[in-house]
């Protein structure tokens, strides 16, 4: 009786998911299916157009690329955080976790500008590296690969340091004075215990900072300039100024296979390393 | 549902018409209470708030709500929805709206609703009467004036050597790309449905090339940052960016101007035809055609009435003058125009 209430409480939201997820995302899937622009006959010719050309799976490789270094760059910065976070009084924690969330209120499209100003050819770096005669010439540091890896990883980092928090939070201060008084220092105690117990929020931060950034529309345009191309503007690129919806279906389809791949590779990898702890 | 809807308000309406009758045109219909109309970003966006939208308004006595959004969106958005199309009347290029000219998501425009129609050339109206033309965008070689101290002449000048990573180009995907993309084909041998020349000539000014801006908005900001000194641009974007004291300005390429017509149209299964065709009919009149034709917006006119002035009248003197600008030929580009997208993709692409 219990467990059948509960299942109909589960209903509307159900609902919602077929409704507004999987219905729009079946007619992507039949979109894709088209073998050509005017959506005549049927066929996975889309799909052996994109993955048959090596231009289409450079663009491909280079996105997952640049998302799987955004997760890479965003736990190198984000952990420190998260773990000061764990270390401070109540009132610095929330000074602090207001900073951490502070980016969050502007909208992406506003902090993609504050990169653009700070990396551009008369931006803040090359202002600072002229002045300072490290340089003669300014650097090219806008509209290249290294700026979006940048850009997409302090604009998501507040994904990634959420979940750690929440995680480092969780570890029982028992098992670090226990890990000390068995002799364990500062290092082997982070190595062996609070590492391996931060997985889960490792994991849920790269999940999330990883669908994140693969789909950054904004900020790969903005700031990787024309001359890179990502899957999301190359969606946008086929599907409003080619008009080839089938050909923009099936990257959408592929791009979101890839995701879901990596996606599962992700919490198989935490599957594992939860099993070593424990086990 | 929708039906009912409409039958509602029909009966509403004619009652307000037959209880009010104020015989101010526009209001006669009283169902019609509000207007969705798009524009582009930029100079248009911001010379239809200031001029066009009061202008409406007093015709009419409503305030149209304004969308800013670039042609090939704008139409997506409207096949998206065709039986409830979320704006009533819509601002596109030439180009886009050729390419969907045929699928019927365009009203015929009603002549006596609009009435400024006379003031216009006849070639400016779509032989269709699917749309008229608006305005113009006069297009050429903008320059830093600080870094280039005499004006480039041509667009062969952007391989000159001395503008090693300063030269900005504009994607295909865009209007502006596309419209100079063939008039670099045109003036290098080729035409719009031969855009090889066109190919060559960025493979060659490639090294060059500072960046690739996704559309003209990105373009000017280019300029302004300092990252590009050389590219081809809109005169309205150009005086934009002069007015906020960039140093750049706009010359005349010795293949001269290029020319980019903007279209106006009522859409299709529209809730108020009739305030669509007014708001048509105020873009088209003189007085809001000279006020979006000066500073600081220098968008050209199509009334025929309509002088030209200030930096406009540096460029043209005349409207004839205007039409004999390099124009591209949209029904012959338009068929490939995603095989060149495509082509300029991976030319550029590092």
């Amino acid at each position: 009786m219990h467990t059948r209430g509960n299942r109909w409480l589960l209903m509307p939201l159900a609902a919602f998911f077929v409704l507004f997820v999987v219905a729009p995302l079946g007619l992507v899937l039949g979109v894709s299916l088209y073998t050509d622009a005017s959506m005549g006959s049927m066929g996975a010719v889309q799909y052996v157009k994109f993955l048959g050309d090596p231009f289409n799976r450079q663009i491909l490789l280079e996105t997952l690329a640049q998302a799987l270094g955004a997760v890479v760059l965003s736990m190198a910065f984000g952990y420190p955080i998260a773990y000061l976070y764990t270390l401070l009084t109540r009132g610095w924690q929330r000074i602090l976790l207001f900073a951490i969330l502070l980016p969050m209120l502007t909208s992406s499209v506003v902090r993609t500008f504050a990169w653009v100003v700070i990396l551009g050819r008369e931006g803040l770096i090359n202002q600072l590296a002229l002045g300072a005669g490290w340089v003669e010439q300014p650097l090219k540091l806008l509209y290249t690969q290294g700026a979006v890896l940048v850009a997409v990883s302090q604009i998501e980092m507040p994904m990634m340091i959420l979940p750690l928090i929440s995680s480092l939070g969780a570890i029982d201060s028992r098992l670090l004075d226990a890990s000390k008084a068995l002799g364990a220092g500062r290092w082997r105690t982070f190595i062996r215990v609070i590492l391996p117990l931060s997985v889960p929020g490792l994991l849920a931060g790269a999940l999330l900072v990883f669908a994140a950034a693969a789909s950054a529309f904004v900020t790969q345009t903005l700031v990787g300039g024309g001359r890179l191309m990502f899957m999301p503007f190359y969606i946008y690129q086929q599907a409003i100024q080619s008009q080839d919806y089938p050909f923009a279906a099936s990257i959408a389809m592929i791009l979101l296979a890839t995701v879901l791949v990596v996606v599962v590779a992700i919490n198989t990898l935490g599957r594992r390393s939860r099993g070593f702890v424990h086990g | 549902m929708k039906m009912q809807r409409r039958n509602i308000l029909k009966a509403l309406g004619a009652a307000g018409a037959a209880g009010l009758a104020t015989g101010i045109p526009g209001l006669s219909l009283a169902q019609e209470k509000t207007l969705a109309a798009t524009t582009f970003p930029g100079a248009w966006e911001e010379s239809h708030r200031a001029i066009l939208l009061p202008a409406f308004r007093k015709a009419t006595g409503v305030q149209a709500n304004l969308v800013a959004s670039l042609a090939v969106d704008t139409v997506a958005k409207i096949n998206a929805s065709r039986a409830a199309p979320p704006f009533d009347v819509v601002l596109l290029d030439e180009g886009p709206y050729l390419a969907t000219r045929s699928e019927g998501i365009y009203e015929k425009m009603p002549f006596d609703k609009i009435p400024n129609l006379k003031d216009l050339p006849e070639k400016f109206i779509d032989p269709t009467g699917q749309g008229a033309f608006v305005s113009a965008q006069i297009y050429g070689i903008a320059y830093n004036t600080e870094r280039i101290k005499t004006a480039p002449t041509s667009w062969n000048d952007m391989l000159k050597p001395e503008f090693k990573g300063r030269i900005g180009l504009v994607s295909m995907g865009s209007t502006l790309g596309s419209a100079w993309m063939a008039e670099l084909a045109r003036i290098n041998g080729g035409s719009e449905e031969n855009m090889e020349p066109a190919f060559e000539f960025i493979k060659k000014v490639l090294p060059n090339v500072g960046a690739v801006a996704a559309n003209p908005g990105v373009l000017a900001t280019l300029f302004q940052q300092g990252q590009i000194d050389f590219s081809v641009h809109y005169i309205n974007n150009i005086e934009a960016l002069r007015a906020k004291g960039v140093p750049v300005a706009l010359a005349r390429p010795d293949s001269n101007w290029g020319l980019v017509r903007s279209t106006m149209h009522i859409v299709k299964n529209t809730k108020s035809p009739d305030l669509a065709a007014a708001y048509i009919n105020e873009a088209l009149s003189l007085e809001v055609q000279q006020k979006m034709s000066e500073a600081p917006y220098f968008v050209a006119p199509t009334n025929k009435n309509a002088k030209f002035t200030g930096a406009l009248a540096a460029i043209a003197k005349d409207m004839s003058e205007l039409e004999a600008f390099r124009q591209t030929d949209w029904i012959k580009l338009n068929p490939r125009r995603a095989e060149y997208i495509d082509r300029f993709n991976r030319e550029v692409k590092v």
